[in-house]
């Protein structure tokens, strides 16, 4: 007689199963089993990659190749893919499956905190954008320039108006050709480099005796200096970050300049530096504090410093750090100001109230009953 | 025998001895951003060139640090041949062309006159030291380095007074205008001086390569000992000999905008004058009391005598001390454990704990007064809290649950903690009260983040030691020396569940908090920064250990096991990421002390592969037995 199992196969129980699979504390060992190498891999790459590289290779992607020898690399899964196997799993195995009731109502809540806090992470991932604001005294700005993100800027000269266009450029870019139905050219971009300095050479693929030179990606990913080869009617330029005078073409009685500037960000106020105060350490180097007196939309006055950002609008403003310039007669010196637009900007705050209640309403129970049982044992 | 722990206080060898010079200790000076007492700063400074706070003399007697200092800025031709330069890199002392013949032993011991000829090769390769990478400086480079700034702060100092020497050798030209050879005198009257010194230069005694050889020595001082406050008390900066005989000779500065500086400069200039007089002491009182006025004026004096008796008491010595009698009895309780004896002993081993306990808080606390912050803010101080918490961790578990075995672990835990605490003060050498960088200058952020991330190693820590105790038990039992009752056994692991519960409750918050304050003043939550991750990686470890045990993947041994690895992930997020030399939090310099920490990896490694062991093999005798 033959028996058949078919109830293994029921559509039931395969849900049953995977819910079980994404429930186990099995699992949760694992992930955070895996999370731990890859934060402390993540760590030891610091001495060798910049923060950001590393920030990206190991924890903002899904997977990664990584490189054990020179030529050896092995796939490891990406910080992002682990975080979010771990929320379906604290989900299912820590909020639907728990057993409801006094005793676990503290874990309830810890477990809902560490939710909302990778919520936060989520979000400020995908939708936070970084960038900073550098002002003398006395100048103003209303946008931030990005950190690592550059653009190539192309603006319009007519004899009416002036207007600007924006291209991003990235890896992505080489060998793409990019047109718009408001340029009358098409942009072929030939080559990228992510740091570069220009030279003098006489190869063939320099224009007019320059050409890039690739440079290793600093490890402060800010201090990559981009470069891009570009080709507008069969006329080939290289456009660099820090070139002095722009790129120009005429077509159709217009003037067309190209640069390659920061990426920017319109702030929804302007912000005036009035004062930049700094102080030492009495006969040191070492900075005592700094902060600065600004003005925003030029008429309310706020002092920002250390640990006491500016929050209006949705943005939030730091006091960075300082330049300092010494001049023939005295020294001047420059703000900087990090930007932050974070949607989720108070959230870990919440979170970590969340948190708390949760760890003391489990824990301080639990602490209780084992003191009063120790004096029972006396 | 309850009266033990008091008699204990009496036994206390006291190390400090009186130094001749004692009341100079409390003399303020401005060194590294802070005004602090020179007892301090000769305690550093001779901590950095010797290795110790005390120099031994080569007839044996024992010169203490302020003694030494005296010693430098007066007796300059005495200072120059103590042996207080200390090496233990032969090669790098061949290398800058010392014989063979005087390399001899280990550790070597030179005066400023052994070095003074091979001065000028010292530097030329510290030079070529400095331009190596850091990160890439091997120990002859680092022992080069060392050296050279030692030799360079020694010469400085022993400069610090040369004006006043100098001025003793002031030429007549300018004694008969000045009518004394004070200097601060021939700095205020410095106009009337040089007209004076136009109108008799016509004069045939008037020597003028002698005259003008004296201006030249004054500008070539190279003092850099902030030794003199400004009589504007809203100038922070203090002034170097030099700084004032700079400014005035130099750059021309108004002379009665120095008036309190010029009066402080001759109180000087009269000690010097008087060092072989029986005078000497009373200038250098006469100074003291003046410093204390001007200091106490400035509003920079009100910590100074704290901080003398805090350096004075040493209480961390006497807290290793203290530990060291408790553990040393505990020792012996267990020895005669159940009797009458062994209870008594346990006792006092408690007793003296407590003593050892409260006086390492003390401690703490006068740090904390003395420096108006929270408990920790440096690497250092880290140390000493961490051991605290411990302490009163493993402490208020002996007392609730009874534990003999608890005290013991106190007892070693305050031991090893101090231990470290002296010792990383010895190798560092730099002042353990330094002022902070402009972001940590927040006491709400540094007393909630930073205490809850320290108390949060401390319990990991505890936990560890705690499994090493289970371990070892385990270990007697299966040696049959003694019987690990279940009970035993399960009581340990309860304690080392609860201290990670609490481990994981400081360490999630405080991790969470220092995100927050991240916030607050980069506008990132996480960044994945190395110190930031290392705490990560405690608070992940906790979970696991939680998680596997409520899954039921571990029992008491995995727990213990578990608990002995958060020893290496702890280390590693204390100290070793520190070690990579990247990131925001690098807040403490940690060169040679990777040694130590390799050493701890692979020890802690090893107990595990021993504790996995010896559970395969207690397993297959019990097998065997039910056979």
């Amino acid at each position: 007689m033959e028996k058949v199992f078919k109830s293994e196969f029921k559509a039931g129980n395969i849900h049953k199963l995977i819910f079980e699979f994404f429930c186990s504390y099995l699992l949760s060992i694992i992930l955070l089993s895996i999370l731990i190498v890859l934060v402390y891999l993540g760590t030891l790459a610091q001495t060798e990659m910049g923060i950001y590289e590393v920030q990206k290779m190991f924890f903002d992607s899904i997977f990664f190749m990584y490189p054990i020898t020179e030529s050896i690399s092995v796939p490891l899964p990406g910080g992002y893919l682990i975080l979010s196997i771990l929320v379906v799993n604290i989900i299912c195995g820590g909020i639907i499956r728990l057993k409801y009731g006094k005793r676990t109502l503290g874990i309830l809540i810890i477990h809902i905190g560490v939710i909302y806090l990778l919520l936060a992470g989520l979000v400020s991932f995908h939708f936070a954008q970084h960038g900073f604001v550098r002002l003398n005294e006395g100048e103003s700005a209303d946008y931030f320039e990005s950190w690592t993100d550059w653009d190539l800027q192309i603006t319009e000269f007519s004899e009416e108006e002036k207007v600007s266009y924006r291209v991003p450029i990235n890896n992505s870019v080489s060998g793409r050709e990019f047109n718009d139905e408001s340029l009358p050219f098409t942009i072929k971009f030939l080559r990228y480099a992510k740091n570069a300095t220009i030279t003098q050479s006489s190869s063939s693929h320099s224009v007019d005796g320059f050409s890039i030179k690739m440079e290793p990606v600093e490890q402060d990913a800010a201090r990559n200096v981009p470069a891009v080869k570009i080709e507008i009617d069969n006329k080939r330029a290289i456009v660099w970050g820090r070139s002095l005078l722009p790129f120009v073409i005429e077509k159709d009685s217009k003037e067309y300049q190209f640069k390659v500037i920061r990426k920017r960000e319109k702030l929804p106020f302007e912000l005036t530096l009035q004062k930049f105060t700094m102080e030492l350490h009495p006969n040191t180097d070492q900075a005592s504090f700094y902060e600065s007196n600004v003005k925003v939309n030029g008429t309310s006055e706020v002092l920002i410093q250390m640990n006491e950002p500016l929050r209006l609008y949705g943005v939030a403003v730091f006091q960075s750090s300082y330049e300092k310039h010494q001049t023939a007669n005295n020294i001047l010196y420059t703000s900087v100001f990090s930007t932050v637009v974070n949607p989720s900007d108070q959230w870990p705050l919440y979170a970590c109230i969340i948190l708390s209640i949760g760890l003391l309403l489990h824990f301080i129970p639990m602490l209780i009953k084992y003191v009063k049982k120790g004096e029972a044992d006396k | 025998m309850k009266y033990l722990p008091i008699i204990f206080i009496f036994l206390i060898p006291f190390t400090a001895f009186t130094a001749e010079y004692n009341f100079f200790k409390s003399l303020p000076v401005q060194d590294e951003g802070r005004v602090k007492p020179l007892g301090t700063y000769a305690d550093i400074t001779l901590l950095k060139f010797n290795g110790k706070r005390s120099l031994k003399l080569e007839d044996g007697r024992k010169l203490s640090s302020i003694d030494w200092l005296v010693d430098v800025l007066f007796f300059t031709e005495k200072a120059d041949a103590y042996k207080h330069f200390v090496t233990d890199n032969a090669d790098a002392l061949k290398a800058i062309g010392l014989a063979e013949g005087v390399i001899t032993s280990k550790r070597m011991r030179f005066s400023f006159n052994d070095l003074k000829d091979f001065k000028d090769n010292l530097y030329l390769k510290a030079d070529e030291a400095l331009k190596v990478d850091p990160k890439n400086r091997n120990a002859n480079e680092m022992a080069i380095l060392n050296m050279a700034f030692s030799m360079r702060q020694y010469i400085r100092l022993r400069s610090t007074l040369d004006f006043a020497r100098m001025a003793q050798n002031m030429p007549p030209e300018i004694i008969q205008i000045t009518k004394s050879s004070n200097l601060a005198d021939f700095l205020e009257n410095l106009d009337d001086v040089r007209k004076g010194l136009q109108n008799s230069s016509s004069s045939p005694d008037f020597n003028f390569e002698r005259v003008k050889a004296f201006f030249e020595s004054l500008k070539l001082n190279e003092s850099k000992f902030f030794l003199i406050p400004s009589a504007d008390k809203d100038t922070k900066q203090w002034l170097s000999m030099d700084d004032i005989v700079v400014n005035r000779l130099v750059d021309f500065k108004d002379e009665l905008s120095f008036s309190t500086e010029y009066s402080l400069m001759t109180l000087w200039q009269n000690a010097v004058v008087n060092r072989d007089s029986d005078m000497f002491k009373d200038t250098l009182k006469e100074l003291v009391q003046t410093y204390k006025d001007i200091a106490s004026d400035r509003g920079e004096y009100e910590k100074i005598p704290t901080e003398v008796k805090f350096y004075e008491f040493d209480y961390f010595t006497k807290s290793l001390i203290f530990s060291l009698i408790s553990f040393l009895i505990i020792c012996f309780s267990w020895l005669k454990s159940g009797t009458k004896l062994g209870l008594n002993l346990c006792r006092t081993s408690f007793g003296v704990m407590i003593i050892s306990w409260l006086i390492l808080c003390a401690g703490i606390t006068m740090r904390c007064i003395i420096r108006d912050r929270p408990p920790v803010t440096t690497l250092y101080e880290t140390i000493l809290f961490i051991t605290a918490v411990c302490c009163l961790v493993s402490l208020i578990i002996a007392v609730i649950r009874n534990s003999s075995l608890m005290v013991g672990v106190t007892a070693l835990t305050n031991c090893l903690g101090m231990f470290l605490a002296i010792k990383y003060e010895m190798k560092e050498a730099t002042d353990t009260m330094p002022q902070l960088q402009a972001v940590l200058d927040t006491n709400f952020w540094l007393s909630t983040h930073v205490t809850s991330v320290t108390m949060g190693y401390a319990a990991g820590l505890l936990a560890g030691i705690v499994s090493h105790f289970y371990l070892i038990l385990k270990f007697l039992d299966f040696k049959g020396y003694r019987t690990f009752t279940k009970k035993e056994s399960s009581e340990l692991t309860k304690y080392v569940y609860g201290i990670i519960c609490f481990g994981l409750i400081f360490s999630f918050i405080g991790t969470v908090l220092g995100g927050i304050w991240a916030n607050y003043s980069w506008g990132r939550f996480w960044g994945w920064d190395p110190k930031e991750n290392g705490a990560m990686l405690i608070v992940l470890w906790f979970i696991v250990i939680l998680h596997a045990r409520m899954g039921g993947y571990i029992r008491q041994l995995g727990v213990h096991l578990l608990s002995i690895a958060s020893v290496i992930i702890i280390c590693f997020s204390w100290w070793g990421v520190n070690l990579l030399g990247v990131g925001l939090h690098s807040y403490g310099f940690t060169s040679g002390i990777s040694r130590v920490l390799m050493f701890v990896y692979l020890f802690e490694t090893f107990v595990i592969a021993t504790g996995i062991i010896l559970h395969k093999l207690s397993k297959n005798r019990q097998e065997a037995k039910t056979q």
